[in-house]
């Protein structure tokens, strides 16, 4: 039986390929590693390529991270048949005692998608400027209910003719009252804001 | 309803528990595709051979389904249930279970989700079974709610059938409805199937499907994949 003295608190990292999520992961667990027990389940569709990106980039020693494959439905394995990451979660926790918290990077997402419960506790859902400025406008689940969202690549703003400052209003909208930022991982801004958002969502 | 009844009557010659009977509905649960056990990350090998061309229709693709019942992997699982629902030791019949495999990816696809099963059977129906694979997860459930076998063996070859025909329709141009069309053909076989195994015993255990066993164990190195087997 997989009896754990005290479960992690699982994060849920959620968006479309190529928005940035495993850029957030390596940004934001560099930033809380020092100071809290992480492990990271990457949900690749193909390969485990995203772990092994991870274990490159030596955000995390190798028995901290599983990279799982999800087959062709990457929206099934983190909402209504989560088995395969339920199991890496119990597998993580097996090798890892007292684990703080653990990051679940889906496989890619369209902007319905969302987590179940029993697999995540806070849900980030990641969005980047280059796949246009309207996305916050349509809202979707994913963009309404995540616990924190985040728009990735400000940077990229000015080449894909997008507005920051109309996107920001259209967000705020959607948002109501809950959380988002916005960010650039690669170039780590404003990255602790969100370790900081997802540390006192996990009462850390 | 009542040609349900005559079927079974007619086809597996074996006391027929009544059609409102509410173990059907128990077995439907168990082996619906929305059954949360990760069954559709699975292919039993069928990805590889229908990427090196050895499936690639829909008369392939039946041949293929039609084999692992008559020789393979799914006539020993049948076999495997049946043993433990008449009373053989289940701790020895899931170690035989895993002996079975031909590759480890045949190995974790029946561990995964026969943990994923096993897991569901404690949360839900308070059952405590742990770490076993799939067949023999599936068996203990049924012993446990007085469920036949002749219920729960065509229910589960019919849910694997049905399980690589999704497969296929993901990875080939057939479509839903020559998917359905397949599914529909097989149905007999899979009472053959069932029929062969009430009578069967240990020793009938073994497979001859050895192009569905190079596939599974082939499929370790495809790259990319779709299918974690």
């Amino acid at each position: 039986m997989n009896k754990h003295k005290r479960s992690a608190v699982r994060i849920g990292i959620g968006g479309p390929v190529g928005a940035g999520k495993t850029s957030l992961t390596a940004a934001v667990v560099k930033d809380l590693r020092d100071r809290f027990s992480v492990g990271v389940i990457t949900n690749d569709i193909y390969t485990k390529e995203d772990a092994e990106a991870l274990m490159r980039m030596q955000v995390l020693p190798e028995e901290r991270l599983i990279g799982v494959e999800t087959g062709g439905c990457p929206h099934t394995a983190i909402r209504e048949d989560a088995s395969i990451n339920l199991a890496a979660v119990d597998e993580l926790q097996r090798r890892v005692e007292g684990l703080d918290l653990i990051f679940i990077e889906s496989g890619g997402d369209n902007l319905s998608a969302t987590f179940s419960p029993e697999l995540a506790d806070i849900t980030v859902y990641m969005i980047d400027v280059a796949m246009g400025a309207d996305i916050p406008r349509k809202r979707g689940p994913a963009m309404m209910k995540s616990d924190i969202l985040l728009v990735n690549k400000t940077d990229l703003a000015p080449y894909v003719d997008v507005d920051l400052a109309s996107m920001e209003s259209d967000l705020k909208v959607a948002r109501e009252d809950r959380p988002y930022f916005l960010i650039q991982a690669k170039n780590n801004l404003n990255i602790e804001k969100v370790s900081q958002a997802i540390t006192e969502l996990a009462g850390l | 309803m009542d040609m349900v009844e005559h079927i079974h009557m007619n086809t597996l010659k074996a006391p027929m528990h009544t059609p409102t009977d509410s173990k059907l509905i128990t077995v439907m649960q168990w082996l619906s595709p929305a059954f949360p056990i990760g069954g559709f990350a699975y292919s039993h090998g069928l990805e590889w051979a229908i990427n090196k061309g050895h499936v690639g229709n829909r008369e392939e693709l039946q041949k293929w389904i039609s084999d692992l019942l008559e020789y393979g992997s799914l006539k020993n699982d049948a076999i495997l249930i049946k043993l433990v629902l008449q009373g053989s030791d289940p701790k020895e019949i899931n170690e035989l279970a895993m002996a079975l495999c031909p590759a480890s990816e045949r190995l974790s696809e029946t561990q995964l989700q026969g943990g994923a099963f096993c897991k569901i059977m404690r949360d839900v129906w308070s059952l405590e079974l742990n770490d076993l694979t799939l067949p023999i997860a599936l068996a203990l459930a049924a012993k446990n709610e007085s469920i036949d076998q002749n219920l729960v063996l065509p229910a589960y070859l019919h849910s694997f059938c049905s399980n690589l025909i999704s497969v296929a329709t993901r990875l080939i141009p057939i479509g839903q409805t020559d998917g359905q069309k397949t599914l529909r053909e097989l149905s007999p076989l899979i009472l053959d199937c069932v029929r062969a195994v009430v009578k069967s015993n240990i020793d009938d255990l073994g497979s001859t499907c050895f192009l569905s066993d190079v596939s599974a164990m082939q499929h370790e190195y495809l790259q990319p994949r779709v299918f974690k087997t």
